[in-house]
C-alpha cells in the first residue's frame, strides 16, 4: 500500500509502482519472481494515468500473464478471482494484482471527479436533461426504491454510517475518525435525498497491491496467508420495467451462491463481511442479497450494533468506504489481509473461519465476492 | 458522460434513441415492444431482454405512471440547475411496464403515487417530458 492521501501528488502509475515493489517486497518475493500482473484501472482514470506498460515502470520483464481487468468497482476483487484461476491452470505462479487512481487533482476537487452524469437508461442519454448528475443520484434512487418497498426509514442508512465510523474510530488508516451519532447524521443536510453527505464515499489518492500464489508458496512467504476458500460473480443485468428492481435486486445474490457453493459454506458460517460500500445503502442490501440478513431487516440489525465493533457480524471493519478510504475494490480487499493475516492494529477480530470480500461496480450491476480465511484446512 | 460546457444541457442523440426524442417533441411518450414475445420495453433498447428477439417497434405510450422511485437534489452539479434547486428526478413505471427516467413538479413525491405527462420546454430549444401528480378522477 501507498500512503492515501486527500491532495495529488504522483499520477496513479506512479502510486501502482510503488504499491507493487511494497507487495513484492512483503511477500519475500524479488521482482524476477513475478510472472503475472493484473491492473485494476480506475473508471475514472485517463489511460495515460494508467497504461499497460505499469509492468514497465514496476521492472517486471518475465510476464506470462499481464492483462487490464475492467469490470468497474467489481474489477479487484475480479483479478484476485482471475489470479486464481490462472495459477490454477498453471499460466502463471505468483501473481501481483494492483489498484491506482487519483480522483483528487490539483485542479479538480473530489466531487467535481464524481460529478458526471449516470447513465442509467443505457443509450436514451435523458440522464443529462433531467439533471440526474453523479453517482450519488443512482445510489438515492435504489435507496428511496428500498426504503419504500420495506416502509423504513433513513434511519437505516444513518446506522451504517455509525457503524463504519465506529470502526473507522480504532483504525490509524481511516480517514475520517471523529465519532458520529445518530442525532449528528439525522441533523446533516441532504444533498441528493435521501442520502447525505455522510452516506458517500470518502475519496482519496492511493494505491494498493496484493500477491495471489499457490498453498506452498504462500507458505514460504513471511507473512501468513489470507487462503481462498470461494469466488463468485453476479451480473444480473439492468432491467427498467415492471416485474424487475434492478436497484435493489442484485447480482450480489448471485455471486454469493456461487462463493458459498464453492466454499462449502453457507451464509450462517460468515464470521465477518468487507463489502465495497461506497454508499450506505448497499451494506443494506448486500446484507440482505448475501444471506446474511432477512429482506427488509438489515437497518434494523445494524442499528442493533450488530455490524459495529463488539456486534454478531463486524462489517467494514476498517470504517469502509464512506470512513475509511476510498480506494474502490481495493479497500474491503485490504482491509480482509490485513484482518486474516492478524495486523488490524486497534480493530483485531477473533475469530476470522469464513470473511467475505466483495466488490460492486457500476450502479450495483457488477459483483464479485471472495470468502476468505486463515486456515489452510477449514473446520 | 462528462459535460465540459455549462450550456450543455441536452444529450448527443443516438440513432436507437431518435424515435423517443422526434416523439417528445411531437408530446408523445414513445416505447418500443418485442414484435416476437410483445413485450413492453423502455426506449432505445437494441434487444429485447425477455426472449432476446432484436426486432423491436415503436409505439406511443399511453403516458400515464406512477412512481416507483425518486430522489431529490438539494445541490446542484451542474449551472444550469443552479436556480432550480431544489429540484425532483423520479423513476415512472407507466402503465404499459417500461420505467422512465423525468423530472417531477409538483408537491411531496412519494413512491406509487400515480401521475400523468407534462412537456416543458428548455430554454426555448427543446421539448422534455417530465411528470406531474395525475389529477384525481
Amino acid at each position: 500500500m501507498t500512503e492515501f492521501t486527500r491532495d495529488y501528488q504522483v499520477p496513479a502509475w506512479q502510486l501502482a509502482t510503488q504499491a507493487i515493489g511494497s507487495a513484492i517486497e512483503d511477500a519475500g518475493l524479488k521482482h524476477a519472481d513475478i510472472d503475472g500482473l493484473l491492473l485494476n484501472k480506475s473508471p475514472l482514470a485517463e489511460l495515460k494515468d494508467f497504461p499497460m506498460e505499469i509492468q514497465d515502470y514496476a521492472g517486471l520483464s518475465n510476464l506470462s500473464l499481464l492483462s487490464v481487468v475492467e469490470a468497474e468497482g467489481s474489477s479487484m476483487v475480479q483479478t484476485i478471482q482471475q489470479a486464481t484461476m490462472a495459477i490454477q491452470s498453471g499460466m502463471a505462479t505468483k501473481i501481483v494484482c494492483v489498484f491506482a487512481d487519483t480522483p483528487i487533482q490539483a485542479n479538480v476537487s473530489s466531487g467535481d471527479a464524481f460529478a458526471v452524469a449516470m447513465p442509467m437508461m443505457g443509450h436514451l442519454g435523458i440522464e443529462i436533461a433531467n439533471g440526474f448528475y453523479t453517482p450519488i443520484a443512482a445510489y438515492a434512487m435504489a435507496a428511496q426504491r428500498y426504503l419504500a418497498a420495506h416502509n423504513r426509514t433513513t434511519d437505516d442508512l444513518g446506522a451504517v454510517a455509525v457503524s463504519n465510523r465506529r470502526w473507522a474510530e480504532l483504525n490509524e488508516l481511516a480517514k475520517l475518525r471523529k465519532p458520529l451519532t445518530m442525532e449528528q447524521y439525522r441533523a446533516a443536510p441532504f444533498l441528493i435525498e435521501p442520502l447525505r453527505m455522510l452516506d458517500c464515499a470518502y475519496p482519496v489518492n492511493g494505491a494498493i497491491a496484493v500477491v495471489v500464489t499457490g498453498i506452498e508458496q504462500a507458505k514460504q512467504c513471511p507473512q501468513p496467508p489470507a487462503y481462498i476458500y470461494g469466488m463468485g460473480q453476479g451480473h444480473a443485468g439492468n432491467i427498467n420495467r415492471r416485474g424487475h428492481q434492478p436497484e435493489i435486486d442484485t447480482g450480489a445474490k448471485q455471486a454469493g451462491e456461487i462463493a458459498y457453493n464453492m466454499a462449502g459454506i453457507t451464509a450462517a458460517d460468515i464470521n465477518a463481511c468487507q463489502f465495497y460500500d461506497a454508499f450506505s445503502i448497499s451494506t443494506l442490501i448486500n446484507l440482505e442479497l448475501y444471506g446474511l440478513c432477512e429482506t427488509g431487516q438489515a437497518g434494523e440489525f445494524v442499528q442493533a450494533g450488530e455490524t459495529s465493533p463488539g456486534g454478531s457480524l463486524p462489517v467494514n471493519t476498517g470504517g469502509g468506504h464512506l470512513s475509511g478510504y476510498y480506494l474502490q475494490g481495493a479497500t474491503p480487499v485490504s482491509e480482509a489481509i490485513m484482518q486474516i493475516r492478524q495486523q488490524a492494529t486497534g480493530r483485531q477480530l477473533e475469530k476470522l473461519e469464513h470473511m467475505l470480500v466483495t466488490g460492486y461496480g457500476g450502479r450495483m450491476q457488477f459483483h464479485a465476492a471472495l470468502i476468505m480465511g486463515q486456515q489452510e484446512a477449514r473446520q | 458522460m462528462k459535460f465540459a460546457q455549462a450550456d450543455v444541457i441536452w444529450p448527443d442523440i443516438e440513432e436507437v434513441a431518435r424515435p423517443f426524442y422526434e416523439g417528445m417533441q411531437q408530446k408523445k411518450v414513445m416505447i418500443q415492444q418485442c414484435s416476437a414475445c410483445s413485450t413492453h420495453l423502455p426506449p432505445a433498447q437494441i434487444v429485447c431482454d425477455h426472449c432476446g428477439s432484436d426486432k423491436l417497434d415503436w409505439l406511443e405510450a399511453n403516458g400515464a405512471g406512477e412512481i416507483y422511485s425518486y430522489v431529490v437534489y438539494h445541490r446542484s452539479f451542474h449551472p444550469f440547475f443552479d436556480d432550480k434547486l431544489p429540484y425532483t428526478v423520479a423513476l415512472v413505471e407507466l402503465g404499459e411496464g417500461p420505467r422512465l427516467q423525468a423530472l417531477f413538479y409538483g408537491d411531496d413525491c412519494v413512491v406509487g403515487m400515480k401521475v400523468q405527462p407534462l412537456f416543458t420546454d428548455v430554454a426555448g430549444k427543446h421539448t422534455l417530458l417530465a411528470y406531474q401528480p395525475a389529477e384525481k378522477d
